[in-house]
Protein backbone atom coordinates (compact mmCIF):
# COMPACT_ATOMS: atom_id res chain seq x y z
CA UNK A 1 0.00 0.00 0.00
CA UNK A 2 2.47 2.80 1.46
CA UNK A 3 4.69 1.70 -1.86
CA UNK A 4 2.43 1.62 -4.38
CA UNK A 5 0.98 5.39 -2.97
CA UNK A 6 5.02 6.16 -3.00
CA UNK A 7 5.26 5.18 -6.18
CA UNK A 8 1.92 7.64 -7.28
CA UNK A 9 3.60 10.14 -5.54
CA UNK A 10 6.90 9.74 -7.09
CA UNK A 11 5.26 10.12 -10.78
CA UNK A 12 3.10 13.11 -9.95
CA UNK A 13 6.36 15.04 -8.77
CA UNK A 14 8.03 13.98 -12.13
CA UNK A 15 5.35 14.84 -14.26
CA UNK A 16 4.46 18.48 -12.44
CA UNK A 17 8.31 19.28 -13.04
CA UNK A 18 7.98 18.45 -16.74
CA UNK A 19 4.63 20.68 -16.64
CA UNK A 20 6.63 23.79 -14.82
CA UNK A 21 9.59 22.81 -17.21
CA UNK A 22 7.11 23.26 -20.66
CA UNK A 23 5.48 26.28 -18.93
CA UNK A 24 8.96 28.32 -18.39
CA UNK A 25 10.16 27.36 -22.18
CA UNK A 26 6.77 28.56 -23.83
CA UNK A 27 6.34 31.32 -21.86
CA UNK A 28 6.17 33.70 -24.82
CA UNK A 29 3.86 31.17 -26.79
CA UNK A 30 -0.31 31.44 -26.33
CA UNK A 31 -0.97 28.99 -23.69
CA UNK A 32 -4.47 27.87 -22.25
CA UNK A 33 -5.33 28.97 -19.09
CA UNK A 34 -5.78 25.69 -17.63
CA UNK A 35 -4.43 22.44 -18.09
CA UNK A 36 -5.03 19.10 -16.08
CA UNK A 37 -4.32 15.77 -15.58
CA UNK A 38 -6.24 12.72 -13.99
CA UNK A 39 -4.01 10.41 -12.78
CA UNK A 40 -5.66 7.71 -13.15
CA UNK A 41 -9.45 7.63 -15.35
CA UNK A 42 -10.14 4.10 -14.58
CA UNK A 43 -10.77 3.27 -10.59
CA UNK A 44 -10.92 -0.69 -9.43
CA UNK A 45 -13.13 -1.66 -6.40
CA UNK A 46 -11.20 -4.95 -5.41
CA UNK A 47 -12.75 -7.31 -2.68
CA UNK A 48 -10.35 -5.98 -0.31
CA UNK A 49 -11.06 -2.43 -0.97
CA UNK A 50 -10.13 -0.37 1.56
CA UNK A 51 -11.07 3.32 -0.46
CA UNK A 52 -9.01 4.73 -3.40
CA UNK A 53 -7.42 8.22 -4.16
CA UNK A 54 -8.09 9.88 -7.43
CA UNK A 55 -4.81 12.51 -7.72
CA UNK A 56 -5.60 15.25 -9.74
CA UNK A 57 -2.95 17.75 -11.03
CA UNK A 58 -2.20 20.63 -13.15
CA UNK A 59 -1.16 24.00 -14.04
CA UNK A 60 -2.90 27.10 -14.49
CA UNK A 61 -1.60 30.47 -15.77
CA UNK A 62 -2.05 33.03 -13.18
CA UNK A 63 -1.81 36.44 -13.33
CA UNK A 64 -1.02 38.03 -9.21
CA UNK A 65 -0.78 34.50 -7.80
CA UNK A 66 -2.49 35.55 -4.38
CA UNK A 67 -5.53 36.22 -6.30
CA UNK A 68 -5.97 32.62 -8.00
CA UNK A 69 -8.24 29.92 -7.12
CA UNK A 70 -8.90 26.17 -8.28
CA UNK A 71 -11.96 24.22 -6.97
CA UNK A 72 -12.51 21.17 -7.71
CA UNK A 73 -16.39 19.20 -8.15
CA UNK A 74 -16.00 15.63 -8.40
CA UNK A 75 -19.88 14.26 -8.98
CA UNK A 76 -20.44 10.45 -9.50
CA UNK A 77 -23.62 9.30 -10.80
CA UNK A 78 -27.00 10.68 -9.90
CA UNK A 79 -29.21 8.18 -7.62
CA UNK A 80 -32.67 8.06 -6.07
CA UNK A 81 -33.10 7.47 -2.53
CA UNK A 82 -35.98 6.65 0.25
CA UNK A 83 -36.04 9.08 3.06
CA UNK A 84 -38.32 7.39 5.65
CA UNK A 85 -38.77 9.09 9.35
CA UNK A 86 -38.84 7.10 12.58
CA UNK A 87 -41.84 7.74 14.70
CA UNK A 88 -42.22 6.17 18.15
CA UNK A 89 -45.64 4.09 18.03
CA UNK A 90 -46.57 1.49 20.97
CA UNK A 91 -43.33 1.99 22.78
CA UNK A 92 -41.09 1.23 19.82
CA UNK A 93 -39.90 3.48 16.26
CA UNK A 94 -41.77 2.77 13.85
CA UNK A 95 -40.79 4.05 10.17
CA UNK A 96 -43.42 6.34 8.34
CA UNK A 97 -44.11 6.63 4.73
CA UNK A 98 -40.88 7.04 2.01
CA UNK A 99 -40.45 10.32 0.17
CA UNK A 100 -38.72 9.84 -2.80
CA UNK A 101 -35.86 11.63 -3.61
CA UNK A 102 -34.19 12.26 -7.13
CA UNK A 103 -30.97 13.51 -8.50
CA UNK A 104 -29.42 12.47 -5.25
CA UNK A 105 -25.42 11.93 -6.30
CA UNK A 106 -24.06 8.88 -5.63
CA UNK A 107 -20.55 10.57 -4.72
CA UNK A 108 -20.11 14.42 -4.16
CA UNK A 109 -16.63 16.18 -3.30
CA UNK A 110 -15.51 19.62 -3.52
CA UNK A 111 -11.91 20.64 -3.02
CA UNK A 112 -10.33 23.74 -3.01
CA UNK A 113 -7.46 25.74 -1.78
CA UNK A 114 -9.68 27.81 0.52
CA UNK A 115 -13.21 28.78 1.58
CA UNK A 116 -15.47 28.15 -1.67
CA UNK A 117 -17.38 31.06 -0.09
CA UNK A 118 -14.29 33.70 -0.56
CA UNK A 119 -13.49 32.23 -3.86
CA UNK A 120 -16.57 33.40 -6.00
CA UNK A 121 -19.93 34.83 -5.87
CA UNK A 122 -22.90 32.63 -4.43
CA UNK A 123 -25.01 33.27 -6.98
CA UNK A 124 -21.91 31.20 -9.35
CA UNK A 125 -21.87 28.20 -6.85
CA UNK A 126 -25.52 28.28 -6.34
CA UNK A 127 -26.15 27.82 -10.49
CA UNK A 128 -23.30 25.16 -10.91
CA UNK A 129 -24.20 23.22 -7.48
CA UNK A 130 -20.68 23.84 -5.65
CA UNK A 131 -20.70 23.35 -2.50
CA UNK A 132 -22.81 20.99 -0.40
CA UNK A 133 -25.31 23.98 0.37
CA UNK A 134 -26.18 24.15 -3.09
CA UNK A 135 -26.93 20.98 -4.09
CA UNK A 136 -30.14 20.53 -5.68
CA UNK A 137 -32.29 17.52 -4.90
CA UNK A 138 -35.68 16.68 -6.44
CA UNK A 139 -38.22 15.57 -4.31
CA UNK A 140 -42.12 13.96 -4.70
CA UNK A 141 -43.70 16.38 -1.88
CA UNK A 142 -44.31 19.72 -2.44
CA UNK A 143 -43.33 20.51 0.89
CA UNK A 144 -40.05 19.26 0.86
CA UNK A 145 -38.46 20.01 4.63
CA UNK A 146 -34.84 21.21 4.91
CA UNK A 147 -34.50 18.84 7.60
CA UNK A 148 -34.63 15.70 5.02
CA UNK A 149 -32.11 17.87 3.14
CA UNK A 150 -29.79 18.47 5.70
CA UNK A 151 -30.08 15.37 6.61
CA UNK A 152 -29.25 13.50 3.46
CA UNK A 153 -25.98 15.40 3.34
CA UNK A 154 -25.11 14.63 6.94
CA UNK A 155 -25.66 11.18 6.73
CA UNK A 156 -23.21 10.64 3.48
CA UNK A 157 -20.89 13.37 4.77
CA UNK A 158 -20.55 10.64 7.64
CA UNK A 159 -20.14 7.83 5.13
CA UNK A 160 -17.53 9.72 3.51
CA UNK A 161 -19.49 10.08 0.47
CA UNK A 162 -19.95 13.57 0.69
CA UNK A 163 -16.62 15.65 0.94
CA UNK A 164 -15.91 19.37 1.23
CA UNK A 165 -12.49 20.16 1.98
CA UNK A 166 -11.52 23.57 1.50
CA UNK A 167 -7.85 22.84 2.24
CA UNK A 168 -7.59 20.24 -0.13
CA UNK A 169 -5.96 21.60 -3.46
CA UNK A 170 -2.20 22.55 -2.48
CA UNK A 171 -0.61 25.22 -4.89
CA UNK A 172 2.67 24.11 -5.81
CA UNK A 173 4.77 26.87 -7.05
CA UNK A 174 3.47 29.92 -9.12
CA UNK A 175 1.00 27.56 -11.53
CA UNK A 176 0.55 24.37 -10.50
CA UNK A 177 -1.77 22.73 -7.92
CA UNK A 178 -2.97 19.47 -6.90
CA UNK A 179 -5.10 17.32 -5.02
CA UNK A 180 -5.86 14.04 -3.57
CA UNK A 181 -9.53 13.51 -3.99
CA UNK A 182 -10.27 10.75 -1.35
CA UNK A 183 -12.81 7.79 -2.81
CA UNK A 184 -14.42 5.88 -0.32
CA UNK A 185 -14.68 2.28 0.13
CA UNK A 186 -18.26 1.72 -0.39
CA UNK A 187 -18.46 3.55 -3.30
CA UNK A 188 -21.11 3.07 -6.12
CA UNK A 189 -19.81 2.30 -9.83
CA UNK A 190 -20.26 4.71 -12.77
CA UNK A 191 -18.84 7.34 -14.70
CA UNK A 192 -17.80 10.59 -12.38
CA UNK A 193 -17.52 14.05 -13.53
CA UNK A 194 -14.57 15.64 -12.55
CA UNK A 195 -14.69 19.73 -13.15
CA UNK A 196 -12.23 21.93 -11.99
CA UNK A 197 -12.35 26.03 -12.06
CA UNK A 198 -9.82 28.09 -12.56
CA UNK A 199 -10.90 31.42 -11.27
CA UNK A 200 -8.52 34.96 -10.69
CA UNK A 201 -9.56 37.86 -8.70
CA UNK A 202 -13.29 36.07 -8.33
CA UNK A 203 -13.95 35.85 -11.82
CA UNK A 204 -13.85 32.42 -13.67
CA UNK A 205 -11.16 32.26 -16.06
CA UNK A 206 -11.15 28.89 -17.18
CA UNK A 207 -12.73 25.32 -16.83
CA UNK A 208 -12.04 21.83 -17.19
CA UNK A 209 -14.77 19.00 -17.42
CA UNK A 210 -13.06 15.17 -17.41
CA UNK A 211 -14.05 11.90 -16.82
CA UNK A 212 -13.41 8.90 -14.35
CA UNK A 213 -14.67 5.57 -14.69
CA UNK A 214 -15.20 3.72 -10.99
CA UNK A 215 -15.63 -0.18 -11.60
CA UNK A 216 -15.98 -2.83 -9.07
CA UNK A 217 -13.62 -6.15 -10.28
CA UNK A 218 -13.25 -9.69 -9.91
CA UNK A 219 -14.93 -11.49 -7.49
CA UNK A 220 -17.01 -8.82 -6.27
CA UNK A 221 -18.52 -7.29 -9.93
CA UNK A 222 -18.66 -11.11 -10.96
CA UNK A 223 -21.16 -12.19 -8.06
CA UNK A 224 -22.95 -9.05 -7.86
CA UNK A 225 -24.19 -9.58 -11.85
CA UNK A 226 -24.49 -13.08 -11.92
CA UNK A 227 -27.20 -12.35 -8.52
CA UNK A 228 -28.57 -9.98 -10.14
CA UNK A 229 -28.84 -11.15 -13.59
CA UNK A 230 -29.64 -14.56 -13.25
CA UNK A 231 -31.11 -15.19 -9.67
CA UNK A 232 -32.29 -18.51 -9.56
CA UNK A 233 -28.84 -19.90 -10.86
CA UNK A 234 -26.87 -17.60 -8.80
CA UNK A 235 -29.63 -19.09 -5.67
CA UNK A 236 -28.83 -22.77 -7.02
CA UNK A 237 -25.14 -22.11 -7.08
CA UNK A 238 -25.23 -20.70 -3.24
CA UNK A 239 -27.20 -23.64 -2.29
CA UNK A 240 -24.86 -26.72 -4.17
CA UNK A 241 -22.06 -24.99 -2.35
CA UNK A 242 -23.37 -25.16 1.17
CA UNK A 243 -24.62 -29.03 0.10
CA UNK A 244 -20.94 -29.83 -1.03
CA UNK A 245 -19.75 -27.55 2.04
CA UNK A 246 -21.86 -29.63 4.71
CA UNK A 247 -21.16 -33.48 2.82
CA UNK A 248 -17.54 -32.50 2.72
CA UNK A 249 -17.23 -31.46 6.44
CA UNK A 250 -19.34 -34.92 7.15
CA UNK A 251 -17.08 -36.78 5.19
CA UNK A 252 -13.98 -35.35 7.04
CA UNK A 253 -15.53 -35.92 10.75
CA UNK A 254 -16.27 -39.79 9.42
CA UNK A 255 -12.83 -40.22 7.85
CA UNK A 256 -11.41 -39.82 11.96
CA UNK B 1 -8.09 -7.97 6.50
CA UNK B 2 -11.11 -6.24 5.01
CA UNK B 3 -13.45 -7.79 2.22
CA UNK B 4 -16.11 -6.04 0.56
CA UNK B 5 -18.93 -8.36 -0.08
CA UNK B 6 -20.74 -7.66 -3.34
CA UNK B 7 -24.86 -8.59 -2.22
CA UNK B 8 -24.34 -6.78 1.27
CA UNK B 9 -22.11 -3.86 -0.25
CA UNK B 10 -20.65 -3.20 2.93
CA UNK B 11 -16.50 -3.72 3.60
CA UNK B 12 -16.24 -6.38 6.52
CA UNK B 13 -13.19 -7.52 8.77
CA UNK B 14 -12.78 -11.21 7.52
CA UNK B 15 -11.66 -11.81 11.36
CA UNK B 16 -14.24 -10.76 12.71
CA UNK B 17 -16.74 -12.28 10.57
CA UNK B 18 -15.18 -15.56 10.82
CA UNK B 19 -14.58 -15.35 14.49
CA UNK B 20 -18.38 -15.14 14.43
CA UNK B 21 -18.79 -17.91 12.73
CA UNK B 22 -16.56 -20.39 14.76
CA UNK B 23 -18.00 -18.68 18.05
CA UNK B 24 -21.75 -19.75 16.96
CA UNK B 25 -20.31 -22.95 15.43
CA UNK B 26 -18.78 -23.69 18.91
CA UNK B 27 -22.75 -22.66 20.69
CA UNK B 28 -23.88 -25.17 17.99
CA UNK B 29 -21.07 -27.93 18.33
CA UNK B 30 -22.15 -27.69 22.61
CA UNK B 31 -25.50 -27.63 22.52
CA UNK B 32 -26.69 -29.22 19.62
CA UNK B 33 -28.74 -26.01 18.05
CA UNK B 34 -27.87 -25.08 14.87
CA UNK B 35 -27.32 -21.18 15.80
CA UNK B 36 -29.21 -19.71 13.60
CA UNK B 37 -31.19 -17.15 15.87
CA UNK B 38 -27.36 -16.06 17.33
CA UNK B 39 -26.05 -15.59 14.28
CA UNK B 40 -28.43 -13.54 12.17
CA UNK B 41 -28.82 -10.61 15.07
CA UNK B 42 -25.03 -10.82 15.33
CA UNK B 43 -24.74 -10.38 11.82
CA UNK B 44 -27.06 -7.64 12.09
CA UNK B 45 -25.52 -5.63 14.99
CA UNK B 46 -22.32 -6.22 13.11
CA UNK B 47 -23.64 -4.05 9.77
CA UNK B 48 -24.92 -6.11 7.53
CA UNK B 49 -28.32 -5.06 5.98
CA UNK B 50 -30.73 -7.15 8.41
CA UNK B 51 -32.64 -7.95 5.11
CA UNK B 52 -28.96 -9.57 3.89
CA UNK B 53 -28.52 -11.30 7.16
CA UNK B 54 -31.58 -13.02 7.35
CA UNK B 55 -31.14 -14.50 3.56
CA UNK B 56 -27.55 -15.46 4.04
CA UNK B 57 -27.83 -16.94 7.38
CA UNK B 58 -30.75 -19.28 5.46
CA UNK B 59 -27.44 -20.45 3.25
CA UNK B 60 -25.42 -20.95 6.09
CA UNK B 61 -27.61 -23.22 7.61
CA UNK B 62 -28.03 -25.42 4.82
CA UNK B 63 -24.26 -26.45 5.53
CA UNK B 64 -24.66 -27.25 8.82
CA UNK B 65 -27.67 -28.92 8.77
CA UNK B 66 -25.99 -31.13 6.26
CA UNK B 67 -22.66 -32.19 8.17
CA UNK B 68 -25.53 -32.72 11.05
CA UNK B 69 -28.01 -35.06 9.38
CA UNK B 70 -24.96 -37.49 8.57
CA UNK B 71 -24.16 -38.95 11.70
CA UNK B 72 -28.21 -39.09 12.81
CA UNK B 73 -28.55 -41.22 9.20
CA UNK B 74 -25.74 -43.25 10.06
CA UNK B 75 -27.36 -44.09 13.31
CA UNK B 76 -30.84 -44.20 11.81
CA UNK B 77 -31.77 -41.90 13.65
CA UNK B 78 -34.38 -40.30 10.99
CA UNK B 79 -37.70 -40.66 10.22
CA UNK B 80 -38.08 -39.57 6.51
CA UNK B 81 -41.81 -40.42 6.45
CA UNK B 82 -41.87 -37.62 9.25
CA UNK B 83 -39.31 -35.48 7.69
CA UNK B 84 -40.71 -35.79 4.49
CA UNK B 85 -44.53 -34.52 5.58
CA UNK B 86 -42.86 -31.78 8.02
CA UNK B 87 -41.15 -30.62 5.03
CA UNK B 88 -44.46 -30.17 2.68
CA UNK B 89 -45.77 -27.98 5.44
CA UNK B 90 -41.95 -26.42 5.49
CA UNK B 91 -42.54 -26.02 1.65
CA UNK B 92 -46.01 -24.07 2.02
CA UNK B 93 -44.71 -21.81 4.78
CA UNK B 94 -41.53 -20.80 3.18
CA UNK B 95 -43.20 -19.45 -0.12
CA UNK B 96 -45.75 -17.57 2.36
CA UNK B 97 -43.12 -16.60 4.49
CA UNK B 98 -41.51 -14.98 1.41
CA UNK B 99 -44.38 -13.35 0.17
CA UNK B 100 -45.08 -11.36 3.31
CA UNK B 101 -41.32 -10.61 3.20
CA UNK B 102 -41.61 -9.09 0.02
CA UNK B 103 -44.83 -7.61 1.27
CA UNK B 104 -43.43 -5.96 4.56
CA UNK B 105 -40.16 -4.98 2.35
CA UNK B 106 -41.99 -2.98 -0.16
CA UNK B 107 -43.64 -0.69 2.63
CA UNK B 108 -40.74 -0.37 4.18
CA UNK B 109 -41.53 -2.35 7.73
CA UNK B 110 -39.42 -5.52 7.20
CA UNK B 111 -36.58 -4.11 9.57
CA UNK B 112 -38.51 -3.59 11.88
CA UNK B 113 -40.91 -7.24 11.61
CA UNK B 114 -36.96 -8.52 11.95
CA UNK B 115 -36.74 -7.16 15.03
CA UNK B 116 -39.86 -7.70 16.49
CA UNK B 117 -39.65 -11.43 15.42
CA UNK B 118 -36.27 -12.08 16.94
CA UNK B 119 -37.67 -10.03 20.26
CA UNK B 120 -40.33 -12.42 20.83
CA UNK B 121 -39.14 -15.40 19.83
CA UNK B 122 -35.37 -14.81 21.66
CA UNK B 123 -37.43 -13.78 24.95
CA UNK B 124 -39.27 -16.46 25.05
CA UNK B 125 -36.82 -19.88 23.83
CA UNK B 126 -34.41 -17.83 26.48
CA UNK B 127 -37.14 -17.76 29.37
CA UNK B 128 -37.94 -21.05 28.58
CA UNK B 129 -34.43 -22.45 28.62
CA UNK B 130 -33.57 -19.97 31.49
CA UNK B 131 -36.00 -21.55 33.65
CA UNK B 132 -35.70 -25.19 32.72
CA UNK B 133 -31.52 -24.74 33.12
CA UNK B 134 -32.12 -23.27 37.30
CA UNK B 135 -34.65 -25.75 37.47
CA UNK B 136 -32.67 -28.74 36.59
CA UNK B 137 -29.62 -27.50 38.80
CA UNK B 138 -31.81 -26.80 41.71
CA UNK B 139 -33.74 -30.13 41.71
CA UNK B 140 -32.10 -33.86 41.25
CA UNK B 141 -32.12 -35.54 38.09
CA UNK B 142 -34.29 -38.45 39.01
CA UNK B 143 -37.19 -36.91 39.49
CA UNK B 144 -37.05 -35.10 36.30
CA UNK B 145 -37.09 -38.36 34.41
CA UNK B 146 -40.08 -39.47 36.21
CA UNK B 147 -41.66 -36.80 35.19
CA UNK B 148 -40.96 -36.83 31.39
CA UNK B 149 -42.13 -40.49 31.66
CA UNK B 150 -45.79 -39.51 33.05
CA UNK B 151 -46.17 -37.47 29.91
CA UNK B 152 -46.71 -40.19 27.28
CA UNK B 153 -50.53 -40.33 27.31
CA UNK B 154 -52.12 -39.40 23.95
CA UNK B 155 -53.64 -35.73 23.89
CA UNK B 156 -56.39 -33.93 21.28
CA UNK B 157 -53.98 -33.95 18.66
CA UNK B 158 -54.61 -37.96 17.68
CA UNK B 159 -58.45 -37.32 17.62
CA UNK B 160 -57.63 -34.79 13.81
CA UNK B 161 -58.12 -37.14 10.82
CA UNK B 162 -56.19 -38.04 7.94
CA UNK B 163 -54.28 -40.27 10.09
CA UNK B 164 -50.66 -41.93 8.88
CA UNK B 165 -49.04 -44.67 9.76
CA UNK B 166 -45.19 -43.73 11.21
CA UNK B 167 -43.31 -46.87 11.23
CA UNK B 168 -39.95 -44.94 12.21
CA UNK B 169 -41.65 -43.04 15.50
CA UNK B 170 -44.10 -45.85 15.97
CA UNK B 171 -47.21 -43.45 15.79
CA UNK B 172 -50.62 -43.04 13.99
CA UNK B 173 -50.93 -40.01 13.72
CA UNK B 174 -53.03 -37.10 11.53
CA UNK B 175 -50.99 -35.58 9.31
CA UNK B 176 -52.19 -32.14 10.14
CA UNK B 177 -50.34 -31.25 13.27
CA UNK B 178 -46.41 -32.11 11.38
CA UNK B 179 -47.85 -30.16 8.39
CA UNK B 180 -49.14 -27.39 10.52
CA UNK B 181 -45.59 -27.65 12.32
CA UNK B 182 -43.71 -27.32 8.99
CA UNK B 183 -45.49 -24.59 7.73
CA UNK B 184 -45.04 -22.28 10.62
CA UNK B 185 -41.61 -23.63 10.55
CA UNK B 186 -40.79 -22.67 6.79
CA UNK B 187 -42.19 -19.42 7.73
CA UNK B 188 -40.07 -18.50 10.67
CA UNK B 189 -36.98 -19.76 7.94
CA UNK B 190 -37.94 -17.12 5.36
CA UNK B 191 -38.44 -14.17 7.78
CA UNK B 192 -35.84 -14.77 10.49
CA UNK B 193 -33.14 -17.08 8.55
CA UNK B 194 -33.51 -19.33 11.30
CA UNK B 195 -33.86 -23.27 10.70
CA UNK B 196 -36.31 -23.64 13.09
CA UNK B 197 -34.90 -26.45 14.88
CA UNK B 198 -35.59 -25.24 18.31
CA UNK B 199 -39.21 -25.09 17.90
CA UNK B 200 -39.79 -28.15 15.51
CA UNK B 201 -37.69 -29.98 18.56
CA UNK B 202 -39.99 -29.04 21.21
CA UNK B 203 -43.10 -29.44 19.19
CA UNK B 204 -41.85 -32.79 17.59
CA UNK B 205 -41.50 -34.27 21.40
CA UNK B 206 -44.40 -32.68 23.41
CA UNK B 207 -47.12 -32.28 20.76
CA UNK B 208 -46.15 -35.70 18.16
CA UNK B 209 -44.94 -38.01 21.05
CA UNK B 210 -41.94 -38.77 18.61
CA UNK B 211 -39.11 -40.93 20.24
CA UNK B 212 -36.39 -38.16 21.57
CA UNK B 213 -33.49 -39.99 20.12
CA UNK B 214 -34.67 -39.51 16.25
CA UNK B 215 -36.31 -35.85 16.50
CA UNK B 216 -33.14 -33.98 16.22
CA UNK B 217 -32.21 -35.90 12.94
CA UNK B 218 -35.92 -35.71 11.18
CA UNK B 219 -35.74 -32.25 12.06
CA UNK B 220 -32.63 -31.45 10.53
CA UNK B 221 -33.61 -33.45 7.68
CA UNK B 222 -36.54 -31.42 7.48
CA UNK B 223 -34.35 -27.68 7.73
CA UNK B 224 -31.89 -29.08 5.14
CA UNK B 225 -34.79 -28.63 2.22
CA UNK B 226 -36.65 -25.74 3.92
CA UNK B 227 -33.58 -23.53 4.25
CA UNK B 228 -32.39 -24.21 0.64
CA UNK B 229 -35.98 -23.61 -0.45
CA UNK B 230 -35.88 -20.31 1.42
CA UNK B 231 -32.08 -19.66 -0.06
CA UNK B 232 -32.75 -19.65 -3.58
CA UNK B 233 -36.42 -17.94 -3.33
CA UNK B 234 -34.39 -15.06 -1.59
CA UNK B 235 -31.63 -15.18 -4.31
CA UNK B 236 -34.26 -15.20 -6.84
CA UNK B 237 -37.04 -12.69 -5.34
CA UNK B 238 -35.02 -10.10 -3.46
CA UNK B 239 -31.08 -10.68 -4.36
CA UNK B 240 -30.23 -10.59 -0.78
CA UNK B 241 -28.16 -14.08 -0.88
CA UNK B 242 -24.28 -12.87 -0.07
CA UNK B 243 -22.66 -16.19 -1.22
CA UNK B 244 -19.22 -14.67 -0.24
CA UNK B 245 -20.16 -13.76 3.16
CA UNK B 246 -21.77 -17.36 3.51
CA UNK B 247 -18.76 -19.29 2.16
CA UNK B 248 -16.84 -16.99 5.42
CA UNK B 249 -19.47 -17.79 8.15
CA UNK B 250 -19.75 -21.70 6.69
CA UNK B 251 -15.60 -21.82 7.40
CA UNK B 252 -15.60 -20.38 10.44
CA UNK B 253 -19.04 -22.73 11.63
CA UNK B 254 -17.55 -25.84 10.60
CA UNK B 255 -13.88 -25.01 12.88
CA UNK B 256 -16.37 -24.12 15.41
CA UNK B 257 -18.56 -26.57 15.92
CA UNK B 258 -15.51 -29.28 15.99
CA UNK B 259 -14.33 -27.49 18.84
CA UNK B 260 -17.83 -27.03 20.91
CA UNK B 261 -18.48 -30.92 20.73
CA UNK B 262 -15.29 -31.56 21.98
CA UNK B 263 -16.04 -28.72 25.23
CA UNK B 264 -19.44 -30.00 25.18
CA UNK B 265 -18.35 -33.66 26.37
CA UNK B 266 -16.74 -31.42 29.22
CA UNK B 267 -19.28 -29.40 30.14
CA UNK B 268 -22.68 -30.65 32.66
CA UNK B 269 -26.03 -30.55 30.68
CA UNK B 270 -27.42 -28.24 33.54
CA UNK B 271 -25.04 -25.51 33.39
CA UNK B 272 -24.60 -25.96 29.67
CA UNK B 273 -28.51 -25.07 29.36
CA UNK B 274 -28.08 -22.27 31.61
CA UNK B 275 -25.71 -20.74 29.71
CA UNK B 276 -27.95 -20.61 26.53
CA UNK B 277 -30.78 -19.19 28.27
CA UNK B 278 -28.92 -16.37 29.54
CA UNK B 279 -26.73 -15.84 25.90
CA UNK B 280 -30.42 -16.01 23.87
CA UNK B 281 -31.84 -13.41 26.90
CA UNK B 282 -28.73 -10.57 25.95
CA UNK B 283 -28.90 -11.15 22.50
CA UNK B 284 -32.93 -10.56 23.00
CA UNK B 285 -32.59 -7.40 25.42
CA UNK B 286 -29.87 -5.89 23.01
CA UNK B 287 -32.34 -6.47 19.91
CA UNK B 288 -35.06 -5.04 22.40
CA UNK B 289 -33.12 -1.76 23.75
CA UNK B 290 -32.59 -1.14 19.96
CA UNK B 291 -36.37 -0.86 19.48
CA UNK B 292 -37.25 1.66 22.22
CA UNK B 293 -34.16 3.53 22.52
CA UNK B 294 -34.03 6.81 20.76
CA UNK B 295 -32.41 5.98 17.44
CA UNK B 296 -29.26 7.71 16.68
CA UNK B 297 -30.66 8.84 13.30
CA UNK B 298 -34.45 9.86 12.86
CA UNK B 299 -34.14 9.19 9.32
CA UNK B 300 -34.24 5.90 7.36
CA UNK B 301 -32.28 6.75 4.19
CA UNK B 302 -31.79 3.64 1.88
CA UNK B 303 -31.17 3.83 -2.28
CA UNK B 304 -34.36 3.13 -4.46
CA UNK B 305 -33.31 0.30 -7.01
CA UNK B 306 -34.73 0.96 -10.24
Amino acid sequence: MYYYSFIKTLIVALVCIGFSFTNYTSANEVEADLVVQLDDPHIQIGSNFFGEELLIFGAFNSGDLSKSDIIIKVRGTSKSISVREKVKKYGIWVNSDDTIIDNVPSYYAIYSNRNIQRITAQDFLKENQIGLEYLKFISNEKNQTPSIHKEIIKKNKEEGIFIEKYTGVRIVGDKLFRASVQLPKDINEGSYEVTIYFFDDQKLVDRDTSRVFVNKTLAGKYIYTQANERPLLYGIICVVIAWIAGLSVAGLSRAR
Amino acid sequence: MYIYLPIAEVSVNLIILFGMGGAVGILSGMFGVGGGFLMTPLLIFYGIPPIVAVATEANQIVASSISGVVAHWRRRAVDFKMGTVLLIGGVIGSFLGIELFALLKNIGQIDLMISLAYVLLLGSIGSLIFVEGIRAIINKRNDKIAQIRKRKERTWVYTLPFRVRFKKSGLYLSVIPPITIGIFVGILASIMGVGGGFVMVPAMIYLLRMPTNIVIGTSLYQIIFVTSLVTILHAYENQTVDVMLAIILMSGGVVGAQIGAFLGHRLKAEQLRFLLGVLILAVCAKMLIELVAEPQNIYVITDVLL
